[in-house]
């Protein structure tokens, strides 16, 4: 090293030392909070997830121990029941002898593998224009209580979908792309009101091998939903839903996807445009093509490769959704505040993260969504 | 991606550790001198919360990088907060930041800093005198919320040539003066420009080079960038008569950033091959450029008339460009470019007339008039193939308001009594975009009491609206922000505030302030969409949350002069609180709520020859937003869920106190030529405190030894906070001559 690197190594050093240092913020919160979040709606099941929100600088258990969960749907008490759901043989259960690593002191280990389903339901199905009540009391802990009401169905009017393709110009290059593009016309449109759509995909594949065989596999059952597509601007209306804990569990009528490769399309009612709800998503298109396989030569004892058509046939159906405001409000907030990287540093304003439940956090909300038959995919446009 | 997004962010401020010593001015040094003499509260004024700033003073003093900085001096008084250490950020009276009326010779200008805010626009060494009021507004200023800064510039010299020449670690600047025709016009200009680009454009080629021979490669990436800034004033007065007079004034100051990256690339043609670029070149440009001209006319001892034309543009241009296959720099074979421009043009006349019908009475009365552009965000795309023969060019996505801002004012001072003074005054504004009205009234009254020969009591009340928005989506002074006006949706933000104060001459080498304010703000906008560094301008009135403010406090004032030492010491309690629904349910303190603020400033005047400075300043750390609970989880594997943290109210996490120590002296001495010439040295933050620019909530870790012995590190579930400082000690040095 010369000797003038070094003295810019010294100089930077001095510069740059210290830049960063450690300190116990003052203010914040110590105790602890009931966590609940329960969507109800039109669909079969209703269910509560309850955890503890610990202040930021508290340690202990982070179960809360449950003494009463009530739900009211229009002042009358719904019988609910604790889900115990079956540990799946994968599962690493932890006990006091022998905890998972990493293992954070002052917590009971043996909830490592209940505290993941702390979750009530119902099946009391509720219907449109039903109040809904939530009381929780936890042994040491604040009471929380919530209040919501299922919004009214949405009437679809019509719904038109047109594969198109496009070409996107980026700053160093370009590329086409296809897409659908639904434009669904609501009859019952308010510009005060939120909805939510997402669009479900199907696919069944059938292989035709050149020697007779057929080979089916189906997607039925296990739709997907679909992505939005990219090239869309108003990503305000987008609410990737799935951010947020616990997303995974199954919702009343529908699924939000834990992966975040679908999400619902959440919008308040003043971007519908004159009861019109347009956008461009990225399904999957129907598809004949010609591949081979490899088969095994039994005389030769050598791979052989023959051909085969495959036909996948596609299929969605679009789920619109009207939902209280406080769904609206609670994904939005979750979802920006998963994404504002600046906020962490302070550099920009921070998102909160909502609540209506007074006394403690997460939501009480509720949906009632109205589903279109399936369709059948078109092929995909010419590029 | 974090970090790199916060790079990206910090662009600028990222500079601090590489260039920390060429930023900072510590204008607080220059300040020592300033209460007594500079910056004094004006007792003969009615109104409250006025401070008078002496151009000439000013330019006394020495300043770090020997650029004096009129903001930075601004920061210091009390009941202003300066928000992130070192930017031109003036948080008054709880204040946002945006909502101050900066006028030069009575001009409105929208941006009123260099690089992100490091360096305030105001060229000091043009600087007459600077009126600073923070509560008890005048009705003849409008059009901010919370503070207004009137900058007076200093007409040319009549009758000689004067000027000065200074010299600093980043920038320099000159400034001459003189007769055009003697006695009757004359000229003042001044310019200053930095120089840095001496150094870091020589540095960046010698890294390009090192990685060249590093490489060993004859087309190695490489990489070209500078930053300057530069300002330019001009002001031109002719005398018709001694009561008759035009000036032009002409201001503009511009920001460059130009950045290249080329990257290698080859490809073989019919067996040869190829070698060449492919180059992005990025620009940031942003600045204002003003132009007015001012026409006063004394008609009789008792009448005064004054009048001015002017417009005032604010721009930003970020522009990208990509050549593909740029060989041997000839040949671009593809080439595809995007500018995204704003710009606000402010296009205005104003007429202000004064009379005094008695010694006892003085009125006030005029009207504005101003055609507003809002030009938040055009976009260019430029493409061509081969040659720039295909050049192809359209322009999209423009969005542009237009907008009149109209206003009358009335003000009547007098004294009613002999121990009573009023100032009472009413503003009329009307402000119309896209068909939409805004129609306001704004009473202003101040009282002063008179309780003896050496003590006063004041009160005042003001009403102010702002029509125009500031679009940012950070907190950072970023050339991506933009101004929007008032529409039918975005109300103008208001303003009421009540002040008090009793100033008292306690002693001869004493005078003592002690104010209170009581100040209510509507309609304040804050960004409440995703993460982005460019305004998203197509929805920017939804993705504004609506809310109020509040803020109270009480400033002290103590400024002691002796025979050869000066010495101030301000002190501020304060609270600033917001309430945004869509946020959070109830009010929650604002970022820059400084609970305590102090200011302590000396200067000794050594000899004639040398003097001495030194400041403390110290102010209760800043707020920003932590999570302040957090669920925990487990995964199906019994590890820990990613930690869900939950934001329940704002600003919730209190920064670390800021304190640092400034120190410096002037040595003068005179040329042979009789010219008078100081050198400056002065030490920035002299004990090294890194005061924490921002800071995150982080988990807690801890050692320990794992059950197969490993050493490892484990959560303590404990949260703690990471702060980060960016500005150490700075000594820096300057010259200047005065001729």
């Amino acid at each position: 090293m010369k000797l003038r690197h070094l003295f810019i190594f010294l100089v930077l050093g001095c510069c740059l030392s210290g830049c960063d240092y450690y300190f116990y913020p003052e203010g914040l919160d110590n105790d602890s909070k009931l966590y609940v979040q329960c969507i109800a709606g039109n669909g079969d099941r209703t269910y509560i997830n309850i955890q503890k929100a610990m202040g930021i600088n508290s340690v202990g258990d982070i179960m809360p121990e449950i003494e009463s969960v009530s739900l009211k749907v229009n002042g009358k008490e719904s019988h609910i029941e604790k889900y115990v759901p079956t540990p799946p043989d994968n599962m690493v259960i932890g006990t006091k002898d022998s905890p998972p690593e990493p293992f954070y002191p002052g917590e009971n280990s043996d909830y490592y593998i209940l505290r993941r389903y702390n979750i009530w339901y119902t099946d009391a199905a509720v219907k449109e224009g039903d109040d809904i009540s939530l009381e929780v009391k936890a042994k040491g802990m604040q009471e929380v209580s919530a209040t919501s009401k299922v919004p009214e169905r949405v009437v679809i009017k019509e719904i038109k979908a047109a594969p198109r393709c496009s070409t996107v110009t980026d700053i160093d290059y370009s590329y086409k792309e296809s897409f659908m593009s639904f434009d669904i016309s609501l009859e019952d449109y308010s510009p005060d009101d939120y909805y939510g759509v997402t669009v479900e995909q199907e696919q069944e594949t059938v292989l035709y091998y050149d020697d007779g065989r057929t080979e089916s596999y189906s997607s039925k059952g296990y739709g997907r939903i679909i992505n939005w597509n990219s090239s869309q601007s108003d990503i305000m209306a987008e609410i990737q839903a799935s951010d947020g804990p616990w997303t995974d569990a199954q919702y009343n009528g529908y699924f939000i996807d834990s992966y975040g490769s679908g999400s619902m399309k959440l919008l308040p009612g003043s971007y519908i445009k004159d009861g019109h709800l347009q956008f461009d998503c990225d399904i999957l298109f129907s598809e004949d093509s010609e591949n081979t396989y490899s088969l095994l030569d039994e005389d030769t004892n050598s791979l052989i490769l023959r051909k085969m058509t495959i036909k996948r046939d596609s299929k969605y159906k679009v789920l619109v959704y009207r939902v209280s405001p406080e769904f609206y409000r609670f994904n939005k907030a979750q979802s920006l505040q998963s994404a504002n990287y600046l906020a962490e540093y302070g550099l920009s304003p921070a998102t909160f993260s909502y609540t209506n439940v007074k006394g403690g956090f997460g939501v009480l909300a509720a949906v009632s969504f109205t589903s279109t038959p399936w369709y059948p995919a078109p092929f995909e446009p010419e590029q | 991606m974090k970090r790199l997004l916060i790079c990206i962010a910090l662009a600028f401020s990222a500079f601090l550790p590489a260039f920390g010593q060429e930023i900072e001015r510590v204008d607080t040094l220059r300040e020592i001198r300033i209460t007594a003499d500079k910056v004094r509260l004006d007792r003969a004024a009615t109104q409250t919360g006025l401070q008078r700033i002496d151009g000439t003073l000013l330019r006394r003093g020495f300043a770090f990088f020997n650029t004096p900085d009129i903001i930075k001096t601004l920061q210091m008084m009390p009941g202003v907060a300066g928000g992130t250490e070192l930017m031109s950020g003036l948080y008054v009276h709880g204040g946002d930041g945006t909502d101050n009326l900066f006028l030069l010779d009575g001009v409105p200008l929208y941006q009123v800093s260099h690089l992100v805010g490091l360096f305030s626009s105001f060229n000091s060494d043009l600087v007459e005198e600077v009126d600073f009021y923070k509560s008890g507004f005048p009705a003849r200023y409008g059009g901010r919320m919370s503070s207004v800064v009137d900058v007076r510039t200093r007409e040319g010299n009549f009758d000689e040539y004067h000027g000065t020449f200074a010299l600093g670690l980043i920038d320099g600047r000159i400034q001459v003066e003189g007769p055009i025709i003697k006695g009757t016009t004359s000229f003042n200009v001044g310019l200053r420009r930095t120089w840095s680009e001496v150094v870091t454009i020589p540095a960046i080629a010698y890294a390009n080079r090192l990685a060249e021979r590093e490489s060993g490669d004859d087309f190695p990436e490489k990489i070209h960038a500078s930053y300057n800034f530069s300002d330019f004033n001009l002001k031109l007065t002719h005398k018709f008569s001694n009561d008759n007079r035009l000036s032009l004034n002409i201001y503009g100051g511009e920001d460059r950033l130009p950045i290249t990256v080329k990257s290698p690339d080859s490809s073989t043609e019919n067996g040869v091959e190829h070698k060449g670029y492919n180059s992005v070149k990025g620009k940031l440009q942003w600045g204002n450029f003003l132009a007015s001209l001012n026409w006063q006319y004394d008609i009789t001892d008792r009448l005064y008339l004054e009048a001015t034309a002017y417009r005032s543009k604010n721009k930003n241009i970020i522009g990208a460009r990509v050549s593909m296959w740029e060989w041997d720099g000839k040949d671009v074979y593809y080439n595809i470019g995007e500018d995204v421009r704003a710009h606000t043009i402010t296009t205005g006349m104003a007429a202000n007339a004064y009379f005094r019908p008695s010694e006892a009475h003085r009125i006030r009365f005029g009207a504005t008039a101003q055609h507003k552009g809002y030009a938040p965000e055009r976009e260019y795309l430029t493409e061509s193939v081969g040659t720039s023969a295909n050049l192809k060019f359209s322009g999209k996505n423009e969005v542009l308001f237009k907008a009149w801002e109209s206003s009358l004012y009335a003000e009547d001072e007098i004294a009613v009594l002999p121990w009573l003074k009023a100032n009472l005054g009413l503003r009329g504004a009307l402000f119309s975009v896209n068909g939409k009205n805004w129609a306001r009234l704004e009473p202003r009254a101040s009282l002063m009491f008179r309780i003896s020969d050496a003590s006063d009591i004041k009160f005042s009340y003001t009403e102010m609206n702002q029509f125009d928005h500031s679009v940012a989506t950070t907190y950072l002074d970023l050339p991506t922000n933009t101004w929007m006006p008032s529409t039918a949706v975005v109300q103008p933000m208001f303003s009421r505030q009540f002040a008090g104060g009793f100033y008292t001459k306690a002693a001869p080498w004493l005078k003592i302030t002690l104010e209170g304010w009581y100040k209510t703000m509507e309609h304040l906008y804050e960004y409440g969409g995703p993460m982005a560094l460019y305004p998203p301008i197509d929805s920017w009135e939804t993705l504004f949350t609506e809310g109020r403010g509040k803020s109270w406090g009480m400033e002290t004032g103590f400024e002691m002069e002796w025979e050869n030492v000066t010495a101030q010491a301000y002190y501020t309690l304060s609270w600033s609180r917001r309430k945004f629904e869509d946020f959070y349910f109830d009010w929650y303190p604002d970022r820059n709520d400084n609970r305590h603020k102090i200011d302590l400033l000396a200067n000794w005047y050594v000899s004639p020859r040398f003097e001495l400075y030194a400041g403390w300043h110290y102010h209760t750390g800043n707020k920003m937003t932590a999570a302040t609970y957090v669920v925990k989880g487990i995964d199906e594997q019994g590890n820990p869920y990613p930690r869900f943290e939950i934001f329940d109210r704002p600003n919730s996490l209190k920064l670390p106190d800021y304190h640092r120590l400034d120190l410096g002296l002037n040595f003068k001495r005179t040329t042979r030529r009789g010219n008078e010439s100081t050198w400056n040295l002065s030490i920035y933050n002299v004990y090294c405190r890194m005061n924490a620019v921002f800071a995150q909530i982080t988990e807690e870790y801890e050692d320990y030894v794992n059950p197969e012995g490993y050493n490892s590190i484990r959560p303590t579930g404990r949260s703690i906070g990471q702060a980060f400082g960016l500005i150490p000690i700075i000594p820096t040095f300057g010259y200047t001559l005065k001729f």
